[in-house]
């Protein structure tokens, strides 16, 4: 099995950065969710590697991030599209950009 | 001069916010603000920086981390060298840009912490606070270790062993015409020119291999130990004599200087819980009777000192017996 990302590293890393700072962080949680989804994939991944007779447990909690990453990227295309962040350049919107903070 | 707009309670902080983004720095001076510290923003450019660091002191410097601009990170080498050794937290988002931020920390030593995006709830603010605790209590270690002299730091540094006996030449220094001078010279003068002259003499017993095993007030004592310590010990004394003719302020303040060498004991003297590192013996009097014979700009040592020196080069008076208190017999000595 293989995960399948259609946001990149680099695309997730865009959008925390930005959130981190603003009134809205709710994308970059959506987006460190996605991080640490491929995180415990990578870690099944090896450690069914290291371990056959573990390969079912191995192989349900691939079934399972599999799914959940993947739910979790059609939400971060719905957030992204209900703030109007720019999908081409992930940038947000102006106006979140102007509300003040509460994540920090 | 530079003005500190550091705290003035223990839990309020100045901090210095290094972003380049006016939007991000806003908020996030709005949420210092609102924790009870003051804050001021700088964009991470080396002009702006030293610009700001120049006038004023800071408690913590926070660079928020944009990964699309990485020559900014350059801003933290800048901060730790001119930031008065004020902690470096860096903010970055999580893969990639936390990598680049670590890596730049490996590299250049320039940044203390590491703060992941999304920061939650109060974590910044609490590392905050545990950096500048931990800032203040090194700040404390070290003045306390200044306090303490170079024996007693290798006492330390040895393991904090009990006494002990070893061949060692001591040498004494101090100011001649102390008390008349202490009576007709201002104090704050005074005390002044006494630090001036024991921090060059200090110099120059570290210079020549020794080690201060404590100030007198407007002396000092130091030992040599190991081979050719009696020959150090003499180089010093015509360092310190050397000093004594050329220093600028040799119109009011002159030393005299003493060396013996023999066999001393060493360790820590005082009541428990309040200690210092010394060292004891006869050869220690002898050396303290010898310097306080010694007119301005003279060194008194003992024979066996200057022929165990070897030194060639300096010229010696003739050998003479003079009367020390507390020894029995005439004491044969040297002056240079």
């Amino acid at each position: 099995m293989e995960l399948d990302a259609r946001y990149s590293a680099e695309d997730i890393s865009r959008i925390i950065d930005q959130a981190l700072v603003y009134q809205c962080a709710c994308p970059a949680q959506v987006a460190t969710t996605l991080l640490e989804l491929r995180d415990l994939f990578d870690y099944q991944v090896k450690c069914g590697e290291a371990d056959d007779t573990n390969a079912r447990v191995h192989d349900a909690i691939a079934a399972a991030t599999l799914e959940a990453h993947a739910r979790m990227e059609r939400c971060l295309d719905e957030v992204l599209e209900i703030e109007g962040w720019d999908r081409k350049t992930l940038t947000m919107p102006a106006q979140l950009r102007k509300r003040p903070t509460k994540s920090l | 001069m530079s003005s500190r707009i550091a705290a003035t309670a223990a839990s309020s902080y100045a901090m210095l916010l290094v972003d380049s983004d006016p939007h991000t720095s806003a908020l996030l001076v709005e949420r210092i603000a609102a924790r009870g510290h003051r804050a001021a923003v700088v964009p991470p450019t080396a002009e702006a920086l030293r610009q700001r660091l120049r006038f004023e002191r800071f408690d913590v410097v926070i660079l928020d981390f944009h990964p699309d601009r990485p020559g900014e990170l350059d801003a933290c080498r800048l901060a730790r060298s001119d930031a008065g050794g004020a902690p470096i937290i860096v903010l970055a988002a999580p893969d990639e840009p936390m990598r680049q931020v670590e890596a730049f920390r490996v590299a250049t030593g320039a940044i203390d912490e590491i703060v992941r995006k999304p920061v939650a709830g109060d974590a910044l603010f609490r590392l905050v606070a545990r950096l500048i605790a931990q800032r203040e209590s090194d700040d404390r270690a070290g003045m306390y270790a200044s306090l303490l002299s170079d024996g007693s730091l290798s006492w330390i540094d040895s393991g904090g062993k009990g006494p002990q006996l070893s061949e060692q030449a001591i040498l004494f220094t101090d100011i001649r015409r102390s008390t008349e001078l202490a009576a007709s010279v201002p104090l704050p003068e005074w005390f002044q020119a006494i630090n001036r002259s024991l921090s060059d003499q200090g110099t120059i017993v570290r210079h020549a291999g020794g080690s201060i095993v404590k100030f007198t007030g407007d002396g000092l004592l130091a030992a040599f130990r190991g081979r050719g310590r009696s020959h150090l010990a003499l180089r010093c004394g015509l360092a310190l004599q050397n000093l004594d003719r050329t220093s600028p302020y040799r119109e009011t303040l002159r030393i005299g200087v003493g060396i013996a060498e023999g066999l001393v004991m060493s360790g820590l003297l005082g009541e428990p819980g309040r200690q210092q590192y010394d060292v004891i013996g006869a050869t220690v009097h002898l050396a303290a009777r010898l310097c306080s014979i010694a007119n301005e700009g003279e060194i008194v040592a003992t024979p066996k000192l200057v022929r165990a020196a070897a030194v060639t080069r300096a010229r010696a008076q003739a050998t003479r017996a003079v009367n020390l208190r507390g020894f029995p017999a005439p004491i044969e000595c040297v002056s240079f």
